[in-house]
């Protein structure tokens, strides 16, 4: 299979047409193999389980930040919970709707086993309804999941250096605002204890500070690497998930079936420059048990400057039924080539059930004109 | 303007004691000033003061500069705790902010007798 990705114009004419020729070639490929085995990519615990479940992606979901939020986000979808919301979708993290004075910076990035649980743990739920064509009722189908990590790694050693870069700047914002309020004190002494007199000068002295767009700029860039080397974790982490989805009938709670539910394990093994991930999933199916499936994978990354490298194997089975298993295997090199830039080469075997395409080899080649390669830091976490 | 606070603090004749913690895992620096003098700075804030009765009448200038890094939450919040006085004092401040904004918080303390 060849795919042509992030096109930069200009480009010629013959460059064009082969980009649309195997642009559309890929695109047979692609829709050949959607009964197939799931990419790997795609196992991994979902950020929100209860919406994969369901098989719907919502476009609208409310995430509440605070108790006041939640509380106007849920009342106002469930008629002051006299009603199931038809087609509702929220997902909520418990531990960050409130304040923690007590929790430190240093706290956040090397979390302790309860921590790691709390700071993670991600509430998702959803409804969707939909007629039965030809029929009276309408079902409502509810999914409910819930997410955490029970560890998360460390921050990587970048954060410091960041974090080192944006306290500058911030101590330099810190000392003006001091300096200036101590000094009009000294001046005035009634002004110690008049709040709103202080509260005025402060946001001047603040604001007059951060004018300065160059100040601002740097804080910015500081803060965006910062951020980023917080969430690239190294270490070992480990992500849980389970959601469980119930239809209604015409919305009656009475009226209910517990239709399908799914757990998700996924431990990973972070590096600076590589990653080594282990998926496992499983699916039941209340009301087709021949459904009932397992699937595991491991995928291993290592990214350097001028290439990369992908490894990942993927395999499922039924738990019951004659359902023959399937696996699949992938090879995939980033290798940053001239103008180009990325070109982008996957090698697999996609074995299916009934074992007829058990030697079609999977290539896909991706020219990267002007865009970025397709394993990058990103693709470690 | 929870932002900002103002306190009076008894003092006797211990030494008084400020610790200042950046909380809801944001990132913070602080500045401490005694009268005009600056006696304290950085993340964290652990610092004699002076003793009682040295203090008495001076004013303790306290800011924090907190800036949201975390893409959990928009919560910033600074505790001041104060010790070596009379009693034992802990004083919040807590503010939500734009998405990767940055606060200044402001607490003066005027210690008293």
């Amino acid at each position: 299979m060849f795919t042509v990705s992030c096109v930069k114009p200009p480009l010629s004419p013959a460059r064009i047409l082969l980009v649309v020729c195997l642009s559309l070639f890929s695109y047979q490929i692609a829709g050949a193999q959607q009964d197939g085995i799931p990419e790997f990519d795609k196992l991994r615990t979902p950020v929100a389980p209860g919406f994969v479940l369901m098989g719907i992606a919502p476009t609208s979901v409310a995430r509440p930040g605070a108790p006041t939020d939640l509380a106007v986000a849920v009342l106002s979808r469930t008629d002051n919970l006299s009603a199931v919301p038809k087609n509702f979708a929220l997902e909520v993290s418990p531990y960050w709707l409130f304040s923690h004075p007590e929790l430190t910076l240093q706290q956040y990035k090397n979390p302790g086993l309860t921590e790691s649980i709390l700071h993670t743990a991600s509430v998702s739920v959803a409804t969707s309804s939909e007629a039965v064509s030809g029929a009276e009722d309408q079902t409502t189908s509810l999914g409910v999941g819930l997410r955490f990590s029970i560890l998360r790694g460390k921050a990587s050693g970048k954060a410091d250096q960041y974090q080192s870069q944006v306290v500058d700047i911030l101590q330099r914002l810190s000392d003006a605002v001091a300096d200036s309020i101590a000094v009009a004190i000294a001046r005035n002494p009634q002004l110690a204890a008049d709040t709103e007199a202080l509260d005025r000068r402060k946001r001047e002295i603040q604001h007059a500070v951060q004018a300065d767009p160059a100040s601002s700029a740097t804080l910015a860039d500081a803060k965006q690497e910062l951020i980023e080397a917080l969430q690239h974790r190294q270490g070992l982490s480990v992500e849980l998930a389970g959601a469980g989805l119930w239809d209604f009938k015409n919305g009656s709670y009475d009226r209910r079936d517990f239709v399908r539910w799914g757990v998700w394990l996924t431990p990973a093994l972070n590096f600076e420059n590589g990653s080594l991930v282990a998926v496992c999933r499983y699916v039941g199916d209340d009301l087709d048990p021949d459904d009932n499936l397992v699937d595991v994978g491991v995928s291993a990354i290592l990214v350097s400057k001028k290439y990369a490298f992908s490894l990942e194997g993927v395999a499922r089975a039924f738990v019951e039924g004659e359902r023959d298993d399937q696996h699949r295997v992938a090879f995939t090199l980033d290798y940053e080539v001239g103008t180009i830039r990325w070109l982008t080469v996957t090698f697999g075997r996609d074995f299916d059930v009934e074992g007829e395409n058990s030697l079609i080899a999977l290539a896909n080649l991706s020219f990267g004109f002007g865009g970025q390669r397709q394993l990058d830091a990103s693709s470690l976490k | 303007m929870s932002s900002t606070l103002t306190s009076p603090y008894r003092v006797g004749e211990g030494v008084v004691h400020l610790t200042i913690t950046v909380g809801d895992g944001q990132l913070g620096t602080s500045t401490v000033m005694l009268g005009t003098e600056r006696i304290a700075s950085g993340e964290a804030i652990d610092v004699d003061v002076g003793r009682g009765l040295e203090i008495t009448g001076n004013v303790l200038v306290c800011t924090t500069a907190v800036t949201d890094i975390l893409p959990e939450t928009n919560h910033t919040s600074v505790t001041y705790d104060l010790t070596g006085g009379l009693q034992p004092r802990k004083f919040i401040q807590l503010e939500d902010i734009d998405p990767d904004g940055t606060i200044v918080y402001l607490a003066v303390f005027t210690f008293t007798q």
